[in-house]
């Protein structure tokens, strides 16, 4: 009995293993950069913040053919960058998608108003991954306007004090 | 008393409609046995046509004025950046003919003969690119056109653009500054890459409420690939022209049947007339693969039994003469709209062709004042129908367009016309992510080349004559191949 039971537990544990490895996992620390720096590259700005007015936004990069590519957010409670799932036909996917033939990719990601800090992780194989972090600011469209109606506020002021 | 009002109210009514309805049968001539038709015959009187001519002048002019929306001639796509969102229109959306209809308005102000030219050179090697960013209209012709056939379009002889820049292919249209109520067209000299501005006094109001408004949820959003940088080599196979411009939502399109609408022996008397040729007892014979074959007024005329029709005069100067069918008598050498315009209407001899056709290129004989060959292709609710016609006939060149019609001083010389209808069976959605289209053309093109340059990717029919039904394909146009490659919307 004791044999049967430890046979079932090994054929479970060995029939995991892949399972465990090849799906990214659901959650990311902060600090996790990766164990490689080559397998995409973004060509969207990493070093500083990106400013929009658009309500999503499209990361594009290019990488090796093979590579499966995740979407993360970060979440602010749990502190960690969590997967972004969407739903299509009553199922829900995370967001992610393997680099094809061309190499290129591009991915539209919607953005809350504020903040929105992005981590995309690049993976080859079980053991090789990269991480790339992306943050953009959604600002208020009315923003615009505000910054519109200044300067013409401030139009009008001059031309007044020319006059 | 009012009952004998209504009666006498439908009295008027009937008695109008009788008259109506008798002017369609009378004035109609597929409707007249043996080819007669008395009325009709009036309709082509010279002195008939002078005074419908000068009619319709009237009305033409009573109206907004010529817009490259009223011409054979218009644009493939019309590109607006609403600043968050890009939207590219074709023939058929209702926004297509408003954006187009402003932007020829701000144009035809620019190009007026007299016009103070306000220009400025740019310098700046990514202006055009940055100008692009911008809240605009943005239209690109495909090919270059000599700037005075573009002001010929819009119905201005003379343009004093013409002696800035002599060739253009893209334009962008934005609003000037706050302060003044110009607007600017910066425009891409095609002879040499150079961007100039052109400032234009106009009342923007319009244009600035078409940029400002509501898009409608179901616009497809675009991107140039510079916006993405798909344009620059790094880890990708694949690098696009800047200006390819990439679709980001599912569009919709439609499957299509193509037919040959020469049936029967009335259309081909219909042919006959267009080209002034005899319908009784008229001198033919008929090829092996029933071909017919007519020749008169020194010229030769076949009618082959797939829908081609191939005109050819025997000497130039002989042929068909299309000026005086157009504008009377008079000898001056037809200007190029002039030219275009009987074009057209011998095409619409032939087939009804509104809204269907379209002016691909336009080549001007230096040497010869009046001679343009003009090269049209069909489109089908605003997508292209790409000619593909390979003949194992050597006797036939194999066709790359639809109709080819070669005008010298208003006498015809030469025309092709693959005749075609095509109608609408089916709709469907494409939504093939712009990666895996770009995954499919690598695939197909070659995978030995360390990378392929991608030059132009849009969404049209190809026309082979051999299928009947026609679906949407992306038409991919590689740096160095001169053949399209074909990529169907659902291969991944």
């Amino acid at each position: 009995m004791f044999k049967r039971l430890l046979q079932i537990f090994i054929i479970t544990f060995i029939l995991s293993i892949p399972a465990v490895v090849m799906a990214a996992p659901d959650e990311m620390s902060t600090d996790d950069k990766g164990n490689a720096t080559d397998l995409i590259i973004l060509n969207n700005a990493v070093d500083e913040e990106i400013t929009t007015f658009e309500e999503n936004y499209i990361l594009s990069g290019s990488g090796q053919e093979g590579v499966a590519v995740t979407l993360y957010v970060y979440n602010s409670e749990s502190d960690k960058y969590q997967k972004v799932f969407i739903t299509e036909e009553d199922i829900k996917k995370p967001v992610e998608w393997e680099i094809g033939a061309s190499g290129l990719f591009a991915q539209q990601v919607d953005l809350k108003k504020g903040k929105n800090a992005f981590a995309l992780r690049a993976e080859l194989d079980e053991e090789t991954y990269q991480v790339i972090k992306i943050d953009i600011k959604r600002q208020n469209k009315d923003f615009i306007t505000k910054i519109k109606d200044l300067k013409i506020g401030i139009g009008n002021v001059l031309d007044t004090l020319m006059k | 008393m009012k009952k004998d009002k209504v009666k006498t109210l439908i009295l008027i009514l009937l008695v109008a409609n009788s008259i109506f309805l008798t002017t369609q049968i009378w004035m109609d001539k597929k409707l007249w046995s043996a080819d007669y038709n008395f009325f009709a015959k009036w309709g082509e009187n010279s002195i008939v046509q002078a005074i419908t001519k000068k009619l319709s002048w009237v009305v033409r002019n009573g109206e907004a004025g010529a817009s490259f929306v009223n011409q054979t001639y218009y644009p493939q796509k019309v590109v607006v950046n609403y600043g968050n969102f890009r939207a590219a229109y074709v023939n058929g959306d209702e926004l297509y003919t408003q954006s187009l209809d402003e932007f020829s308005r701000a144009l035809k102000a620019l190009l007026r003969e007299d016009q103070v030219v306000r220009y400025q050179k740019i310098e700046a090697e990514d202006a055009w690119l940055n100008i692009l960013k911008l809240k605009s209209i943005y239209i690109d012709l495909k090919v270059p056109y000599k700037t005075k056939f573009i002001g010929q379009f819009l119905g201005i002889k003379n343009t004093p653009l013409s002696n800035y820049i002599k060739e253009i292919k893209e334009f962008i249209l934005v609003p000037g500054d706050s302060a003044s109520n110009d607007v600017t067209f910066y425009i891409k000299d095609f002879n040499d890459g150079s961007v100039a501005k052109f400032d234009v006094t106009y009342d923007r109001t319009q244009l600035m409420n078409l940029l400002n408004r509501e898009i409608p949820a179901s616009t497809v959003d675009h991107k140039f690939s510079f916006e993405l940088e798909f344009d620059k080599k790094k880890a990708n196979k694949i690098v696009l022209d800047s200006q390819v411009l990439l679709p980001f939502n599912k569009q919709k399109a439609e499957v299509i049947k193509s037919t040959n609408p020469i049936q029967d022996d009335h259309n081909v008397k219909n042919i006959l007339r267009a080209f002034k040729y005899s319908t009784n007892n008229p001198r033919k014979y008929i090829e092996t693969d029933n071909t017919l074959v007519y020749i008169e007024n020194y010229s030769t005329l076949k009618i082959h039994p797939d829908g081609l029709i191939e005109y050819d005069a025997i000497e130039e100067g002989k042929g068909l003469r299309l000026y005086s069918d157009s504008y009377g008598n008079d000898p001056a050498t037809p200007s190029f709209q002039e030219s275009l315009n009987m074009a057209v209407k011998l095409i619409n001899k032939i087939q009804d062709t509104t809204g269907k056709l379209h002016l691909s290129s336009v080549a001007e004989d230096p040497d010869k004042p009046g001679s343009y060959k003009f090269v049209f292709n069909y489109y089908h609710n605003g997508l292209p129908i790409t000619m593909n016609l390979i003949s194992d006939d050597k006797d036939i060149l194999s066709l790359k367009y639809a109709v080819k019609v070669e005008v010298v001083n208003g006498t015809l010389k030469s025309y092709r016309h693959y005749v075609r209808d095509y109608e609408s069976i089916k709709p469907i959605t494409v939504d093939m992510p712009v990666p895996n289209v770009l995954d499919a053309i690598y695939k197909i093109a070659n995978a030995n080349a360390p990378y392929i340059n991608v030059k132009d990717l849009h969404l049209s029919y190809e026309e082979d004559g051999q299928e009947e039904i026609l679906q949407p394909q992306w038409h991919v146009r590689l740096k160095g191949v001169d053949n399209l490659l074909m990529i169907p919307v659902d291969k991944k």
